[in-house]
């Protein structure tokens, strides 16, 4: 076989690769989708701080129930759309990755003390605290838990760029949250929007608002710069 | 060291073939109608080569019903996957080799 004929057909399995990949370019859906719940519950720091554990807990079990189930129906759609057939399993995996990752940082936001959503994790830093004097860290349980989620999820589905796309979107949504929580905490009280429970004013709608920018972001990276084929 | 044209396997190296692979490489399963139109293919051509990839244990074909029509999905097994794996990775090879000598001249 000549070089040339080698080629060529690269180039053919190649685009034939790309086109489709397109068909199937549904990775961007889940944190989209948790990107613009993120949003809405920026409408919750309205809520008064007695009754806002309540209807946070009520709006993140339906919302990110009804989030995931819309993953699952939108990919069954557009495969018998297609007649192609994407990756079900990784695509519902990762809208329960974004979930765990929405759960973690909403109760940084919404929690403190002794109640805690689901009551299952019990790091007083989640609400964010100090790196240096100027300078706080928001939670660290999204950008862990989504280094986590995808590492796991591109080991199983075999897209190594998953594992890589994880990695910087945890660092992203590491950042973000940090010039949340930064801005959140430097603001004069009012215009940060945060609910008081016991003596601790936490900030709520900066950081809920950086975490969407950094789930809306994670998804036009994974709209608009494919992961690489398997 | 061999000639990467000794890692080509004839089963997956024609080009029909390697379109139904490289297809079911990115998609978890595609059905019948998509392959043939994406491959430019009559049903007759489709159905031979995908027979000679399911004997060979390459892909795996399921038959079911949507909105009372029949479809027929395909899949590539984990045999399928390396062997299509394999495939590039020779192509690339040969390519490659081919880029050197020209350079040495």
């Amino acid at each position: 076989m000549q070089a040339k004929q080698a080629t060529q057909l690269l180039d053919e399995v190649g685009s034939i690769r790309r086109s489709t990949r397109d068909l199937l370019s549904t990775w961007w859906f889940p944190p989209a989708i948790f990107g613009l719940l993120m949003l809405g519950a920026a409408a919750l720091c309205a809520v008064p701080g007695a009754h806002a554990l309540l209807v946070s807990r009520i709006y993140w079990l339906g919302a990110g129930s009804g989030a995931i189930a819309a993953i699952y129906v939108r990919s069954r759609r557009l495969e018998a759309r297609h007649g192609v057939g994407g990756n079900l399993r990784g695509e519902v995996l990762s809208g329960v990755i974004l979930f765990a990752v929405g759960l973690l940082a909403i109760e940084g936001v919404w929690v403190w003390g002794e109640e805690r959503l689901f009551g299952v994790w019990d790091l007083p830093n989640a609400v964010g605290w100090p790196l240096v004097e100027f300078v706080y860290f928001g939670s660290w349980y999204p950008p862990l838990a989504l280094a986590l989620g995808y590492g796991v999820l591109g080991v199983l589905e075999r897209r190594w760029g998953l594992t890589v796309a994880g990695l910087v979107a945890a660092l992203g949504v590491a950042v973000l949250g940090a010039v949340a929580y930064t801005l959140a905490f430097r603001m004069p009280e009012h215009f940060a929007a945060g609910i008081t429970i016991g003596v601790v004013r936490t900030p709520c709608l900066i950081p809920l608002i950086g975490y969407a920018v950094a789930f809306l972001a994670i998804a036009a990276v994974f709209r608009f710069l494919l992961i690489r084929p398997r | 060291m061999s000639h990467p044209t000794n890692g080509i396997d004839d089963l997956v190296h024609q080009r029909v073939r390697l379109g139904i692979l490289a297809v079911l490489a990115e998609a978890d399963r595609a059905d019948f109608t998509h392959l043939r139109e994406t491959l430019a293919l009559t049903d007759g051509n489709l159905s031979r080569h995908l027979q000679a990839l399911e004997q060979a244990g390459l892909v795996s074909i399921s038959k079911g019903f949507r909105d009372r029509k029949p479809r027929t999905w395909v899949s590539a097994t984990r045999l399928g996957r390396r062997a299509f794996a394999v495939e590039i990775d020779t192509l690339k090879a040969l390519v490659d080799r081919y880029q050197t000598e020209q350079q040495r001249g």
